[in-house]
């Protein structure tokens, strides 16, 4: 078992372009003053053997490997909300634990800083804090149907996961359900405008509706809607 | 006053229908925490502070749950004014108890339905909210909705839509654990100032309350519809974040500013004894960079009311405290990303 540690923020000056880029790597004693204990015991081994996996049969940079590994990340890291709510958590992942794995996925773009060190209340940045939230917002108990289909769609899954509304999972789930690629690849208008549009318009809806109001069902009548105005219109 | 305001007819720019959103009045009657022991606000350690809408059970040492008793009351002017004459006797609506925690990204909505309640008309309705602690941290904001159940086409100068708010009350907030507040003052509310006679007028998009100087309040105008919404756009991508991001730094700008004349005009020049709590906080929040010649904060506490106390150095405060805002918020980076947002989607 490994007991996942809190890295604060002070460790973060530590985080040097060297280490973004792979050319030298921080250990547990390197960061030792920055990491303090949580209580928290996971047994890592199922997340190490998915991620070797995935460096070996996913190129670099490919988001297919979101879909294959986010599965893994929820399950491999059983905690509660309140857990995955400490944000040192996720620092001490991407930076001690996985770090070849974020290079592997996001090494090649700009804001890679970020795939290390954002996390808390977005969803959207942190690479292993993303796949988890994403995964915990879309499964339902232990199917993770939703969160494979989330992430066939990169678009979907940053729309939907980067949107307020995605906390509500009635809202979540219903998104994902009419809008996953299955749905509307044979629909006229590209995949990606009918998402975008989509979520923009269902947030704008939900400033007039009261999300929590919204049970599944009517979720799906309401995304169902706009959807197919959206389609209409484009 | 026009005749809206005064049927309260309609909130901010942008909402389509009738929607009162001060109608309703959420009651917490009792908290119990329960865990290997138990607890209610008979002990030091729960505290419900009604005037401010706050429950705190930061000082419980461990428990499991926490059960929020209490009632939600709706007058008939939620049925008078936001739903079709034929559908007020028998009216198609939902009380929600919106619970929302943003660092564990929640958001939930128990009904009445889950409280074995129909609503069919004015009264209190009594609620048992159960919030598990494995669910949450820091706060939950409770948040009292009343909402259509079905669609309707009689009369589209209602609401229309299933979901659509009809009513609602300010939120309660739980705190369950020690916030890393930088500044609660910077957490605004949000009013419609023309309904305010002590408000700014309408062409004001925030205002610093003292009312009560010991929790002054940052609110923000809903007139300006289209500006609140971007401001409460949570997302991280896209123009309108960054507009929020250099919107905000913008109110920051004017509400540090206000915030640290206030604080060096009430600190005691000879003990540099701050008069309210949060002025400590304000200092310390700017120790680094007010006079970085000054290493201790009840020195510089002292200084800047001596500053403020003399009509000679008030302008060197004043631009004192400008120069500390600026290296504090800085305007240029996130004027750049904003700048950058709107090349890209040239």
């Amino acid at each position: 078992m490994t007991e996942l540690m809190e890295m604060d923020e002070g460790g973060q000056a530590l985080i040097s372009e060297e280490f973004l880029n792979g050319e030298t790597e921080l250990t547990e004693d390197d960061l030792g003053p920055y990491l303090s204990h949580t209580g928290i015991e996971v047994d890592l081994t199922p997340l190490d053997e998915a991620a070797e996996n995935i460096r070996a049969e996913f190129e670099q940079g490919d988001a297919k490997i979101d879909q294959a590994l986010a599965p893994t990340v929820h399950e491999t890291l059983d905690l509660s909300r309140r857990e995955a709510a400490i944000t040192g958590i996720w620092h001490y992942l991407t930076v001690i634990e996985y770090p070849e794995l974020v290079r592997h996925r996001w090494g090649h773009v700009n804001n890679v800083r970020e795939k290390f060190l954002e996390g808390g209340e977005d969803i959207y940045s942190n690479a292993i804090h993303r796949l988890w939230w994403i995964a915990e917002i879309t499964r339902d108990g232990d199917d993770y149907s939703r969160t494979e289909a989330i992430f066939e769609m990169q678009e979907l899954a940053n729309d939907v996961s980067d949107r307020w509304f995605a906390r509500h999972q009635p809202i979540t789930h219903a998104c994902v359900d009419v809008l996953q690629k299955s749905e509307i690849e044979d629909l006229e208008p590209s995949n990606s405008k009918i998402v975008s549009k989509t979520t923009t318009q269902l947030r704008e809806k939900l400033t007039v509706i009261c999300a929590e109001g919204l049970d599944y069902p009517k979720a799906v009548e309401l995304v169902t809607q706009i959807r197919d105005d959206v389609v209409e219109d484009l | 006053m026009s005749s809206d305001e005064l049927s309260g007819r309609i909130v901010g720019e942008g909402f389509p229908h009738n929607y009162l959103e001060d109608a309703l009045e959420l009651t917490v009657e009792s908290v119990e925490v329960r865990g290997d022991n138990e607890f209610d606000e008979d002990d030091d350690t729960v505290q419900v502070v009604t005037s401010d809408r706050r429950i705190s059970i930061v000082g419980v040492p461990q428990w499991d749950d926490v059960v929020v008793n209490g009632t939600v009351e709706i007058p008939q002017k939620v049925f008078n004014g936001t739903l079709p004459a034929e559908q007020r006797d028998d009216p198609p609506v939902q009380l929600v108890l919106a619970t929302r925690c943003s660092r564990t990204i929640l958001r939930r909505g128990p009904s009445n339905e889950e409280f074995d309640l129909a609503v069919d008309g004015e009264g209190e309705y009594q609620f048992s909210l159960k919030i598990e602690r494995d669910d949450v941290r820091g706060e939950v904001e409770i948040q009292p909705y009343v909402v259509r159940s079905e669609h309707q086409s009689i009369d589209v100068d209602y609401a229309t839509q299933v979901g659509d708010r009809l009513a609602s009350a300010d939120a309660w907030t739980l705190e369950v654990d020690e916030t890393e507040d930088d500044g609660g003052f910077l957490h605004p509310r949000i009013e419609p100032f023309d309904r305010h006679d002590s408000f700014p007028d309408g062409e004001h998009l925030h205002y610093l309350h003292f009312e009560d100087p010991s929790t002054p309040k940052l609110y923000l105008n809903a007139n300006h519809g289209r500006l609140v919404d971007v401001l409460q756009n949570e997302g991280t991508r896209g123009a309108d974040p960054r507009f929020r991001d250099v919107l905000y730094d913008y109110i920051e700008q004017s509400v540090w500013q206000q915030l640290l004349l206030r604080a060096a005009s009430d600190i005691d020049v000879e003990t540099g004894e701050p008069r309210h709590p949060w002025q400590e906080e304000v200092v310390e929040l700017f120790e680094d960079e007010l006079y970085p010649d000054i290493d201790e904060t009840e020195e510089l506490r002292r200084k800047i009311a001596e500053d403020a106390a003399s009509g000679d150095d008030l302008d060197v405060l004043v631009h004192q405290i400008d120069l500390a805002i600026q290296r504090r918020i800085d305007h240029p980076q996130r004027a750049t990303d904003l700048f950058q947002e709107g090349l890209h989607n040239d």
